[in-house]
Parts: C-alpha cells; sequence; structure tokens
C-alpha cells in the first residue's frame, strides 16, 4: 500500500523512455567512436614523436659530425709551423676519434725509408723498418688506400703481423696532390670506444686528405722542403 | 648568462668543446690552458661551472680540482672531468678529488650539455 501511495503521480511514458535511451545509446557509440578517434590520433602523434625523436638524434649525430669536421679543418690550417700541426693531427686521433696510441709517419722522398715523426704509446723502433707495399701499413703506404680494421682481433687473424702492426686499428694514408707522403697509423682505441664510427672514418678521410697537405704547407712555409711531388709521382 | 671556465691543454680539445657550447647559445666562455691556470682565472672570472682535463702537462685536473676545493671562496664551483680514461679507478679517483661529474674522451656534446645543465 505505501508503495503504491508513493508511486502514485509517476506517469511512465514507454514511448518518451524508449526514445531517450535510444538516444543514450546512439551518445554512447558516438563517444566510443570519439574515444576511438582519439586513441588513433593519441598513438599516431606517439609515432610522430617518436619520428621526430630519432631525426634530432641524427641531426644531433650530424652536427657533432660537422662540428668536428669544422674543428679538424680549422685547427689543420691553423698553423705553417710543422711542429704546431704535428700536435694538431696527434690531438685530433686523440680527442676527436679517440686513440692515446697511434704514430704519425712519413715517406722519405729519396730514400723511400719511413721516418717517425710522432709516436704515442707506441714504439716508434719497429715502424722505423716497415717496407713499403710489405704488410698493412707498408700496402697502406704504397697504394694510398686506407686500411681499417672492423675487428681489432682480425688484423692478428687474418695474416702474419709486421713490425708495428700489432693492436693496428687503422692506417691512413697522408697525401700531397695524388702522392703518398706519409701514413697515420692508429692502435689501440680507449676503453670506452668500441670501434670506430661513420663519424670516424669520415674524420679519417678529411685527415688523410688535408694532414699531409698542411705538414707540406708547413714544410714549405719553414723554407726546408724536400719533397718535390710532382717528382714522386 | 652562465659563465664556463674550459681547462685543456690542447687546443683542438678547447676548440671543439668551446664550439659546443657556444652553439648551445647558453653560456659564455673562458679559457685555460693548464691546472695552474685555473685558480687565478677563477679569482679574475668566477664562472659558475668548471670543465677541465685531468692530464695536462703542470697541474693535472685531480690536483686542480683539489686547490679549488681546498679554499672557502672556490670550494663550491661545479667541477666536471673530461678524461681519456674511462676506466672505475680513474673515475673514483675523480670523485675522491672532489669533482662533480665526468665525461670521456671523445667528449659527446648532448651529454656534456645535459651534464652541465645538471650542475647550474
Amino acid at each position: 500500500m505505501a508503495e503504491e501511495r508513493e508511486n502514485e503521480g509517476l506517469e511512465f511514458d514507454p514511448k518518451q523512455l524508449q526514445l531517450q535511451l535510444e538516444m543514450a545509446v546512439c551518445q554512447r557509440d558516438e563517444l566510443r567512436k570519439e574515444v576511438d578517434r582519439l586513441t588513433k590520433a593519441l598513438s599516431s602523434i606517439e609515432s610522430e614523436h617518436e619520428r621526430f625523436l630519432e631525426h634530432h638524434a641524427v641531426v644531433q649525430s650530424q652536427n657533432s659530425n660537422l662540428e668536428n669536421l669544422y674543428v679538424a679543418t680549422s685547427r689543420l690550417h691553423g698553423s705553417l709551423k710543422r711542429e704546431e700541426v704535428l700536435d694538431v693531427i696527434e690531438e685530433i686521433v686523440v680527442n676527436l676519434i679517440g686513440s692515446a696510441e697511434l704514430a704519425i709517419l712519413e715517406v722519405d722522398s729519396n730514400t723511400r725509408q719511413i721516418r717517425v715523426q710522432r709516436a704515442r704509446g707506441v714504439n716508434p723502433v719497429p715502424l722505423e723498418s716497415i717496407v713499403l707495399g710489405e704488410g698493412k701499413l707498408g700496402r697502406a703506404l704504397a697504394s694510398g688506400r686506407e686500411f681499417i680494421c672492423s675487428e681489432q682481433s682480425s688484423v692478428a687473424a687474418s695474416e702474419e703481423l709486421k713490425p708495428g702492426e700489432a693492436n693496428l686499428t687503422a692506417c691512413v694514408p697522408l697525401q700531397v696532390c695524388g702522392s703518398v707522403t706519409g701514413a697515420i697509423a692508429i692502435y689501440r682505441l680507449l676503453d670506452q670506444k668500441p670501434g670506430l664510427e661513420p663519424l670516424d672514418l669520415e674524420l679519417l678521410e678529411l685527415l688523410g686528405e688535408l694532414a699531409g697537405v698542411a705538414l707540406y704547407a708547413a714544410a714549405l712555409a719553414e723554407g726546408g722542403v724536400v719533397m718535390n711531388v710532382e717528382q714522386r709521382r | 648568462m652562465n659563465k664556463i671556465l674550459l681547462v685543456d691543454d690542447s687546443k683542438v680539445a678547447l676548440f671543439s668543446e668551446r664550439i659546443i657550447l657556444e652553439r648551445s647559445g647558453l653560456y659564455e666562455i673562458v679559457v685555460a690552458t693548464d691546472g695552474d691556470e685555473v685558480l687565478d682565472m677563477v679569482q679574475a672570472e668566477d664562472p659558475d661551472l668548471i670543465v677541465m682535463d685531468v692530464i695536462m702537462p703542470i697541474m693535472s685536473g685531480f690536483e686542480a680540482c683539489r686547490a679549488l676545493r681546498a679554499q672557502p671562496q672556490t670550494k663550491d664551483i661545479p667541477v666536471i672531468l673530461v678524461t681519456t680514461r674511462g676506466e672505475a679507478c680513474n673515475i673514483e679517483e675523480g670523485y675522491a678529488s672532489g669533482c662533480n661529474d665526468y665525461v670521456t674522451k671523445p667528449v659527446d656534446g648532448p651529454e656534456l650539455l645535459r651534464k652541465i645543465e645538471n650542475l647550474i
């Protein structure tokens, strides 16, 4: 009785309720569609963000690359004093490539003997006995083609080591007008450096092209040029 | 603009680090070429942070760092050491000398900027 009294005055219009229900279902479906659309948009934005992050990393890497190439070029041509140019080559290998063991070699234009101009962290004596055309260093010096060891162990594994080849990572010939005047030999890399990266290879290529010219220009400026590039071709 | 003192005996390293920091547009740069110059430079320039190489001919980065920490006026200046050696014992020696952080050569620009940002 009490319940009946309570419901008195309430009017239920089934059609109206059905209509309201249908509208609610319709709104729910619309909202679900909107949620789906927003979820897809969010996913797309997240993917785009990832792509931008990757692109940013590539641009940062390219910036570092350009900075290092700029530093190397600028410093190599920043002096006409032979000792300073040799210092710069050494510093580029240590600071920008990441090896504290290197040698800077020059080929005597008259005797074709190897002269060690700088040796850091390696014994220079065996390097004096390199024969042009023999071993990895000798072949790089004779051919003008750089030697890059992809895995440090492969030097030892592939052939018998010649003098000065233990722990050799790379040898970059120095050239002046296509004539090989010397080479930079890079040995063990720093502990935190697992291997040479594409940036390092670009830097080495640049060193091969510019360091020989910088040394030649310094020798010209100091008046002690002993090499005639045209004769050596 | 925060002022950073770069200390390295290598012109290539100084030039490279200078370019990294100047490109960020956030810092004014002053330079010294050996550890023994650091105390004078700190008095004259009052830097907000020092980025210093470990291996230098007259006074090493470790020694210079210890000297900075021993003086009341300079003991709180953040120091980042730059080292060619990444081995744990060298890093521990760096922290023992009082450095706040370190980076290894070859210096990674974004890493150096991140570490400076954390300390300034």
